[in-house]
């Protein structure tokens, strides 16, 4: 099937891009969640609005200790980057799970967070580093969590004229070891459940979710009780509870076990 | 194949990182063709806490089935007098290019890195000098203007460039940006040069 007809805007600035954003309209990036719900006529918004020519919306950077990644960095630049790979390892150990090579190409980390597809992987981790989302809009500009970014499946609390400009994610604690596992019928296929964790010496640990809320969650009852010292397997299943149904819940507690077995690896 | 190379810069550390990255590439990537590789540079990622950044270029042979990618991380150091670059290259090379032996690879890279700075430095030097009041980028308070390079081989401003340079100058920066994201531009054209280009085309010719 081919699209509904649509409008196309190619904006070369912020600013302008910006301006043509509204109810009708949807932000175009990399295309690869997008584009197929536009052909299946999921999604027939009036105009679409490019972001590919709007210059400087993509960057890695590292500054003060803090990553600033620019919404439009696409996600094979995520995982070729040394700099991601030396001081973030749960990015550079979570983007190969993103769709395919050929995907990742082209896919953007902006887009993989704004779409919120709920077994979008790259969301998960971010909530596990404590990512900050920077929005703009003509109005202004706000700064959320991933807590108040998520609403729910294909739902985050980006207003319709807002666009995800960068996300911040803060230094990772001193000696933290981190890991990426997820659950998919075949590799690239949308995963049905995950874990992404961080855990380091003193008083650390961040378990975020795939597959048990429709949106990346905290697993913040589990996150304590690894702080206090409990064992790995008390720990899963009090992540599991975050699961909706027994299937998922073993497969979240089975993820969470192994997640913190790698990273203690 | 990982190769490393040191190189000095006769440039104040600021400017020559101010030069690395004040270049903005117009659809992210600086692209050219170059000794018969058509090649891009993408710059990945910049560490501004330890002035270190990442390219990956890639280049096809465009008669041919020559591949190749490279991963390069230039970390500089430096003080307002020179700066020194470690270049660590993590470099992968498909069909005929893959022949080529890693001695011969190291010499060509050292070599292109060589020719590099000197041009990096004469238009750094030039760039100083006929524009006196434009306002600086970040660049540091004072700088000694490097004594004029020796060698004249490289050109001023506004040279013929062996490719054509798929980049426009952006109007919206100031003469010596202009100048200085002439020299980053070129400096990356050269980096595709060297690793797609140079390196893979001449020395494979030059040694059969």
């Amino acid at each position: 099937m081919k699209p509904a007809p649509f409008e196309y805007a190619a904006p070369e600035s912020l600013d302008e891009a910006l301006v043509l954003l509204d109810e009708d309209s949807r932000p175009l990036a990399g295309g690869q969640s997008l584009i197929p719900l536009l052909n299946f006529r999921l999604a027939r918004p009036g105009r679409l609005v490019d972001l590919n020519r709007v210059a400087g919306l993509s960057y890695l950077r590292r500054r003060e200790a803090v990553l600033h990644i620019g919404a439009l960095t696409r996600q094979a630049t995520l995982e070729r980057s040394r700099l991601v790979a030396e001081r973030w390892p749960l990015l550079a150990q979570t983007v190969p799970f993103v769709g395919h090579p050929q995907v990742r190409s082209r896919g953007t980390v902006g887009g993989s967070v704004a779409f919120a597809e709920p077994s979008a992987e790259l969301p998960v981790a971010l909530a596990a580093l404590d990512a900050r989302f920077h929005l703009r809009s003509s109005r202004g500009s706000r700064t959320l969590s991933a807590d108040e970014l998520f609403v729910g499946p294909l739902m985050t609390a980006l207003e319709p004229d807002e666009l995800l400009v960068e996300i911040e994610v803060p230094p990772q604690p001193e000696g933290a070891r981190s890991a990426f596992v997820e659950y998919a019928e075949t590799h690239g296929d949308f995963a049905i459940a995950g874990a992404a964790v961080v855990v380091a010496p003193g008083d650390h640990a961040a378990i975020a979710l795939l597959g048990a809320a429709g949106k990346p969650v905290r697993a913040d009852a589990a996150e304590r009780a690894f702080v206090e010292g409990a064992e790995t397997a008390r720990v899963a299943e009090l992540a599991a509870e975050h699961a909706p149904d027994g299937h998922r819940r073993a497969l979240v507690a089975a993820l969470v076990r192994e997640a913190l077995e790698r990273a203690a690896a | 194949v990982r190769l490393t190379s040191e190189l000095a810069v006769d440039a104040p550390l600021e400017r020559t990182w101010a030069a690395l990255l004040e270049a903005d590439p117009p659809g992210g990537a600086w692209r050219g063709i170059l000794n018969g590789y058509a090649g891009s540079v993408h710059l990945d990622d910049v560490d501004e806490d330890e002035r270190a950044a990442g390219f990956y270029a890639q280049g096809r042979e465009l008669r041919g089935d020559g591949l190749a990618s490279a991963r390069v991380t230039a970390r500089l150091a430096g003080d307002a007098a020179s700066t020194r670059v470690l270049v660590e290259t993590d470099l992968h090379l498909a069909g005929r290019a893959a022949e080529l032996d890693r001695d011969a690879l190291q010499e060509a890279t050292d070599t292109l890195l060589s020719r590099l700075v000197s041009q990096l430095e004469h238009t750094l030097a030039a760039s100083s000098e006929p524009r006196s009041p434009a306002p600086e980028p970040p660049a540091p308070p004072a700088e000694p203007p490097p004594a004029e390079p020796p060698a004249p081989p490289a050109e001023p401003s506004t040279p013929p460039e062996p490719s054509p340079p798929a980049v426009a100058p952006s109007s919206r920066k100031l003469d010596l940006l202009v100048a200085v994201d002439k020299v980053a531009e070129r400096a990356l054209l050269l980096v595709v040069g060297a690793f797609l280009g140079l390196l893979l085309g001449r020395s494979i010719w030059g040694r059969r």
